[in-house]
């Protein structure tokens, strides 16, 4: 191209100035540089694995570019940590000042990246610059200026920036007298909300939607304050909320990399709202004004990566409001990644390190400048909340299921179709994977007077709330005007129920059980409707020859060929997924995030692909959560973003022919339904965490490998450790503990099995159980050794020379660093679901971290 | 819901279910992977005798507005999709986009697997198609039959000059199958505007005593529209600042010498970036391209490009080295489309502005 | 009390407006030679001249003009030191000179600036281009091309920022005491 030639030649030095000068004064990263990545710390509400999908991205891009970099984090469950494409990785807490500082300067650190640590990463920032730490040190921040990171943690500060931008932001006001909050409720309008200014106790928000209640909130709220002073901010519930993502680079340029709509109104948490991508009820102008809007922000806060700007929208009024400004990495991206196909996370890190867009080289599966190109959908994707209060309930604890402004979810499927009808589908029966919970007359005996109640004021089964509403006879105008929710979304849920209506009617039919697969009813619900089972629709369906075909999720919509690897499954004419090889792994990850685990489940089953692909092996996983570290293109050779029944992964098993099927153990009717097809699974042993741990209790962890091809007497005693609530901690000075043997029987299958025992009560309550993932963590980070690789080499009988070393210099390897501990992370799920009491137990437990006294270099032998 | 087929001068044929108008049409099949804005693609006149595929998945959630309309009256032979929104939600609803088409006599037909459609039509360029009740013999002897017209600039261009009045700069516009989208961003810059058919001559134009002078977008192949237009053409923007937009800039590029040709695979969309080569910047654009000009047809003496698209290394944009006359190959109306391309109006206009004061 | 009349974005088309106009104007570029004012006319013209290379791949010389002793918004000011040219590595006889400021106010500097050209040699001709015409002239000159007509107040003052040394594109009228 002519083009390209000339371009090649503009080298003059004339011409780089220009570049530098006119188009901002970010910096571009020199090779010189060392750079520390700031790392995620533990998983917590709303962070799961993305940021650790979006740091091993991030490593990978810098090894690539020949950067020197430093990667700090504590999390157990990174997997980063240990794969980090040569990075010096440091165990240390990235949350702690002190720490950081530390780093910087016994490694010599110039530039900071913040984008990939989330919040955590971006409040450590703030504090050193707030020092002037970084400034006298001559540390610059890659991605941002200092002044945005300070304005990214500074509410009053932004909001001021942008009011001068010309940028609408909600109108908050400090009043100390009733009547100066009256004039503030006649400026902005009703409804507002109030709250104290530095309340006694807990805060709150007030809505208030006339002068009465404002009277009310007034006095409760002045009464409450330390200062006598509230905040009366201008109410924006019920308008439509939606997020755009958007790309600069350090010369300017800006692109639009994907935008999704909250069914829910604003009022929902943004998590706990079932999402759609790409936009479904904006206009071309709506659509066009906040994509502008959202560039405006990003220039001004001279963002180089990507940035999410939340959106409130007023169709009637036809004016928005700027809700959040995150320019980082964050679940929105992780989102928008996984719909379109376009690797955020790769350009976003080459974008920082001062490589323009047209610049960005990505791997040959995409099309020539897919770097450049706005992704475009021709699926729909739906992101669907999971909540988990019925854990709770069936331990007696009674929670508020009412969704507000504060998280309540615990993690989401992500489920794609050609329609919405479809996408939502299959996100739903991702999320309830119990098809008990997932009837349509679920609600049947729900009054009619409960049934507005929770329409005007939604809960966690809301989907099943509204299909309910439409079962009863409400129209599409009624239920939007109960709900806030699109009318739209009625013809969509009318659709459904319809369908519903006529499979019930059609009980065997061929044709109808082809449009209920269309549409994205599986054979749960087709069973349910039919009366009958699910393996006898499975059955029927294949019979008929109506089985899946797989569409590649792609940025361009079908106008360029793309070899991007990654499919999801609808009916329709063609097929684009071609087996792999003879040489397959199909792997079932653990899925969604629920309670506990799920960052432990996710770094397992990574390691377990990561191993496969090292063992040359092809990896096909299947998944369905959008934060999902093993969905990232860059672990597997195929990624299906399909839910995880039967009859989805029987479909992927049909078309690939794997020579294995790796599944995580909890998975049991999935075990059986495949051995019982005489599929080679190999079970990826656990238990729950939630069975084991009372204060006080030790653990002897051993391998188990019932052919024994490790070498070494089975089983093999390897570590023990200790629980003291909320710390597991690698025991390291003990002597040995005789005459633990595991209960007959207990260890029937090949893998990691922990024995409890009572150093105190003489042994009197030895318990064997799979070992929890989360242990696997301590156990990695503690010794340095990957255990899960090892496990995998021993199940493919590839265990090494020095694999038998490492099990027969059992037991007890010694930890690195003398004790290493490994401790819970306390979230207050009481408080965020209003519990009347404490939730207990591991299983509400989302997250740890390693305990250091200082911070050392970690290594580990994969 | 009635099933009707959607068949291709290929042999191929579609079952879907219908929307919009049971009329039997024909014309030529392209597809648009824009994510928003049907009701302005659908009403654009360049898509005069043809049927549009729309690959993003759904369309009709907003209904129709007064606001989208891109001419009064569209005729686009088809519309064809995964899934129609059979209700519209929006705000200022006044029609579903079903009874909208069925109104204009405008059929559809939803349930096709468009992602195949799209990936067949990306190799095979200038397909025809018809939407039709029986995908017999008969209705393929027929699609095969038909020959479409060449003129369809002289099909929905205005026969008789009319006035958009304001009280800024004096713009006529030469209306080749106008958008309403540049009279719109003209409205905003608060233009006094007279449209004149296209077959006006110099003189005539000139008459008006015009500040600027715009050659609107259309639908077709420039090559059909005579020479008299480019002498036309040629004289204008000797005299006047002229701006040429989508069939315009083709039109533009052949009066001085430029060749065009058809292109391998029709682009419509609005997602490629856009390089303005002066600045070295990026931007993106509505683009609806079955015609570019051959870059090595440009005399480099006479034309400077302006820009380029990154993805297809097309021509985007032209200007005359000696004359205050420019082209863009995107519609920069973002009517529908990303807004940074409207700045070629406030270029226009300002060129404008700066002629006038000089006069 | 400072006031923006031209933002970033503003200012870019402006430049790039005038890079059309003086290829319009000169019918091409072979034989033309900028000099900017110095300071931000430096900036500007470098601005030109890398747009001019984007466009035809052609680099153009571009001097630098230091009018430090020349102050015309001050009145009745004495020139201090006389006009120079330095890191131009051309003659200017026989070229097309395009003299590029940020503001044009009463065409005393110009005149300066074109008598310090005239020194070097005798270009075919001068042409001024100018970010910002504020008006208030009080000797017969006029600029080519023009980015912005500005009328002011006598007591107003417009300030020209460019990113290169102050951090950001916006011409500004500045009212009252600084």
């Amino acid at each position: 191209m002519a083009e390209e030639t000339s371009q090649g030649a503009q080298t003059t030095a004339q011409l780089a100035a220009f570049n530098q000068a006119e188009h901002s004064a970010e910096k571009t990263a020199s090779v010189h540089q060392r750079l520390l990545v700031i790392g995620d710390g533990p998983n917590d509400f709303g962070h799961e694995t993305e940021l650790d999908a979006a740091t091993y991205q991030t490593l990978s891009v810098l090894h690539k570019h020949n950067y020197d970099t430093v990667y700090l984090n504590n999390n157990p469950f990174s997997f980063s940590m240990e794969n980090a494409c040569g990075a010096t990785v440091i165990m240390g807490d990235p949350s702690d000042v002190a720490t950081v500082r530390q780093v910087i300067e016994s490694e010599h650190i110039t530039s900071i990246v913040p984008t990939v640590g989330g919040l955590t990463a971006m409040r450590t920032v703030e504090e050193l610059i707030a020092h002037d730490y970084l400034d006298d040190k001559h540390i610059n921040v890659l991605g941002m200026p200092l002044t945005t990171v300070r304005l990214i943690n500074n509410p009053a500060l932004m909001n001021q920036t942008l009011r001068d931008l010309g940028e609408p932001v909600i109108t908050s006001q400090v009043a100390s007298t009733t009547s100066d909050a009256f004039d503030i409720a006649r400026q902005v309008g009703f409804p507002v909300i109030v709250k104290s200014v530095a309340p006694r106790g807990e805060g709150d928000r007030v809505l208030a939607e006339n002068a009465d209640q404002l009277d009310v909130a007034l006095s409760a709220a002045f009464e409450r304050s330390r200062t006598r002073q509230v905040i009366v901010d201008q109410s924006i519930v019920g308008l439509k909320e939606v997020s755009f993502e958007v790309l600069r680079d350090a010369r300017g340029t800006e692109l639009l990399l994907g935008a999704m709509e909250d069914m829910d109104p604003v009022g929902i948490h943004a998590a706990d709202s079932i999402e759609v991508t790409p936009i479904q009820t904006l206009t071309d102008r709506e659509y066009q004004k906040l994509r502008q809007a959202a560039f405006h922000v990003a220039r001004r806060l001279h963002i180089v990566g990507v940035m999410h700007v939340q959106f409130a929208l007023d169709p009637v009024l036809d004016n928005y409001f700027i809700m959040k400004v995150n320019p980082y990495y964050d679940r929105v991206s992780a989102m928008l990644s996984r719909a379109s196909g376009y690797p955020i996370a790769l350009v976003a890190a080459n974008v920082m390190t001062g490589i323009s867009l047209p610049e960005v080289r990505l791997s040959s599966r995409f099309a020539k400048r897919t770097a450049l190109i706005e992704p475009v959908l021709d699926h729909v994707v739906v992101r669907f909340p999971i909540f988990a209060f019925d854990e709770a309930e069936r331990r007696g604890v009674k929670v508020d299921r009412q969704l507000t402004t504060v998280q309540k979810s615990v993690g989401a499927t992500l489920g794609i179709g050609r329609s919405l009808e479809e996408a939502m589908l299959k996100a739903m029966r991702a999320a309830h994977y119990h098809n008990r919970d997932f009837a349509f007359d679920a609600l049947s005996k729900l009054s009619d007077n409960d049934l507005i109640q929770q329409l005007i004021h939604p809960h966690d089964n809301r989907m099943m709330l509204l299909l309910e509403a439409i079962r009863r006879g409400y129209q599409s105008d009624e239920l939007a005007e109960l709900t806030q929710i699109d009318e739209f979304y009625f013809h969509k849920l009318r659709n459904i129920y319809n369908l519903e209506v006529d499979i019930a009617a059609h009980s065997g039919s061929e044709e109808w059980l082809q449009r209920a697969k269309y549409y994205g009813f599986s054979d749960g619900l087709i069973a349910q409707l039919w009366q009958t089972n699910a393996d006898a629709v499975m059955n029927q369906a294949h019979t008929a020859g109506i089985i899946p075909t797989y569409k590649t999720v792609e940025p361009t919509a079908g106008e360029f060929s793309e070899v991007v690897p990654t499919f999801y499954s609808t009916y329709e004419l063609e097929n684009e997924s071609r087996p792999l090889a003879d040489n397959t792994a199909l792997v079932v990850t653990t899925g969604a995030f629920r309670l506990g685990d799920g960052a432990a489940g996710e770094y397992v089953m990574s390691t377990v692909i990561s191993e496969l692909h090292q063992q040359g092996i092809k990896t096909v996983v299947v998944n369905n959560n959008p934060n999902a570290i093993s969905l990232i293109p860059q672990l597997t050779d195929k990624q299906y973003l399909e839910p995880q029944e039967i009859s989805d992964i029987l479909g992927i098993i049909d078309l690939e022919h794997p020579r294995w099927v790796f599944v995580p153990g909890n998975r049991l009717k999935l075990i059986g339904a495949l051995r019982l097809r005489h599929i080679n699974v190999i079970v990826i042993n656990k238990d729950k965490a939630s069975k084991a741990a009372q204060d006080g209790d030790q653990f002897l962890t051993r391998v188990v490998y019932h052919t024994n091809k490790i070498g070494v007497a089975d089983p093999v005693e390897i570590a023990q450790t200790a629980y003291h609530a909320p710390t597991h901690r690698l025991v390291v000075d003990n002597q040995g503990v005789p005459g633990i043997d595991a209960e007959p029987g207990s260890m029937r299958q090949s893998g990691f099995y922990n024995t409890l025992f009572s150093a105190f009560s003489g042994h009197s309550r030895m318990v064997t159980t799979a070992l929890p993932f989360p242990e696997f963590g301590l156990l990695n980070k503690g010794t340095g050794i990957n255990w899960i690789r090892m496990l995998v080499r021993a199940l493919l009988d590839k265990t090494t020379a020095a694999d038998r070393r490492d099990f027969s210099q059992g037991p007890f390897i010694t930890a690195t660093r003398g004790d290493v501990e490994m401790v819970d992370i306390p979230v207050n799920l009481d408080t965020r679901w209003r519990a009347n009491l404490p939730l207990a137990g591991a299983q509400f437990k989302l997250g740890a971290k390693i305990n250091v006294k200082f911070p050392y270099e970690f290594k580990i032998i994969n | 819901m009635t099933e009707r087929y959607l068949i291709l001068s290929d042999g191929t044929a579609y079952k879907g279910q219908a929307f919009g108008s049971p009329a039997t049409t024909s014309g030529t099949i392209v597809f648009n992977t824009s994510v928003t804005g049907y009701q302005e693609i659908i009403t654009d006149p360049i898509y005069h005798n043809q049927i549009i595929v729309f690959t993003t998945p759904t369309i009709g959630a907003v209904g129709v507005n007064h606001e989208s309309y891109e001419s009064i009256l569209p005729t686009a032979k088809g519309v064809v999709v995964r899934e129609v929104a059979e209700v519209s939600t929006n705000r200022q609803r006044s029609l579903s986009l079903d009874q909208f088409l069925r109104v204009h006599n405008i059929p559809g037909i939803a349930g096709i697997d468009t992602r195949q459609l799209v990936r067949k039509l990306r190799t095979h360029n200038g397909l025809n198609a018809s939407i039709v009740d029986v995908a017999d013999e008969h209705a393929f002897d027929q699609l095969n039959a038909i020959v479409l017209t060449n003129q369809q600039v002289s099909q929905v261009a205005t026969p008789r000059p009319y006035a958009n009045p304001g009280m800024g700069h004096n713009i006529v516009v030469m209306d080749f199958g106008l958008k309403s989208g540049i009279l719109r961003e003209l409205a905003v810059r608060d233009a006094n505007v007279t449209v004149v058919p296209y077959t006006t001559t110099a003189d005539d134009i000139l008459n008006l005593d015009p500040d600027g002078i715009i050659l609107s977008s259309g639908p077709g192949d420039p090559r059909d529209l005579g020479k008299d237009i480019l002498t036309t053409i040629k004289t204008l923007e000797t005299r006047v600042p002229l701006l040429g937009i989508g069939l315009g800039h083709e039109l533009f590029a052949l009066a001085n010498g430029a060749t065009i040709q058809r292109l391998p695979v029709a682009h419509q969309g609005m997602n490629h970036p856009i390089r303005e080569i002066i600045t070295n910047q990026i931007m993106y654009a509505a683009q609806a391209e079955e015609y570019g000009v051959e870059r090595d047809s440009i005399n480099r003496d006479q034309l400077l490009i302006t820009h380029i698209d990154l993805i297809d290394g097309s021509i985007q944009g032209l200007r005359h080295r000696d004359y205050p006359a420019f082209s863009v190959q995107f519609f920069p109306d973002a009517a529908p489309g990303p807004w940074e391309a409207t700045q070629v109006f406030d270029d226009f206009i300002e060129l404008t502005g700066i002629r006038g004061e000089q006069h | 009390m400072a006031k923006e009349v031209v933002d970033a974005m503003a200012m870019q088309r402006a430049l790039t407006r005038i890079t059309y106009e003086i290829i319009e104007r000169n019918r091409g570029i072979g034989n033309l030679v900028l000099i900017g004012v110095k300071t931000r006319g430096v900036y500007l013209a470098d601005r030109i001249a890398s747009r001019l290379h984007q466009l035809e791949d052609t680099v153009v010389p571009v001097g630098q003009l230091d009018v430090s002793g020349y102050r015309d918004d001050i009145a009745n000011s004495e020139p201090t030191t006389k006009a120079a040219i330095s890191n131009l590595n051309t003659s200017v006889t026989d070229k097309k000179v395009v003299l590029v400021d940020d503001v044009l106010f009463t065409g005393r500097t110009i005149r300066a600036a074109m008598d310090a050209i005239m020194d070097l040699g005798r270009p075919n001709s001068i042409n001024l281009a100018v970010l910002v015409d504020r008006g208030h002239r009080e000797l017969p000159i006029r600029a080519d091309f023009v980015g912005k007509n500005i009328p002011t107040a006598q007591n107003e003052r417009i300030q020209v920022s460019v990113n290169e040394v102050d951090g950001k594109d916006s011409v500004e009228i500045i009212t009252g005491k600084d």
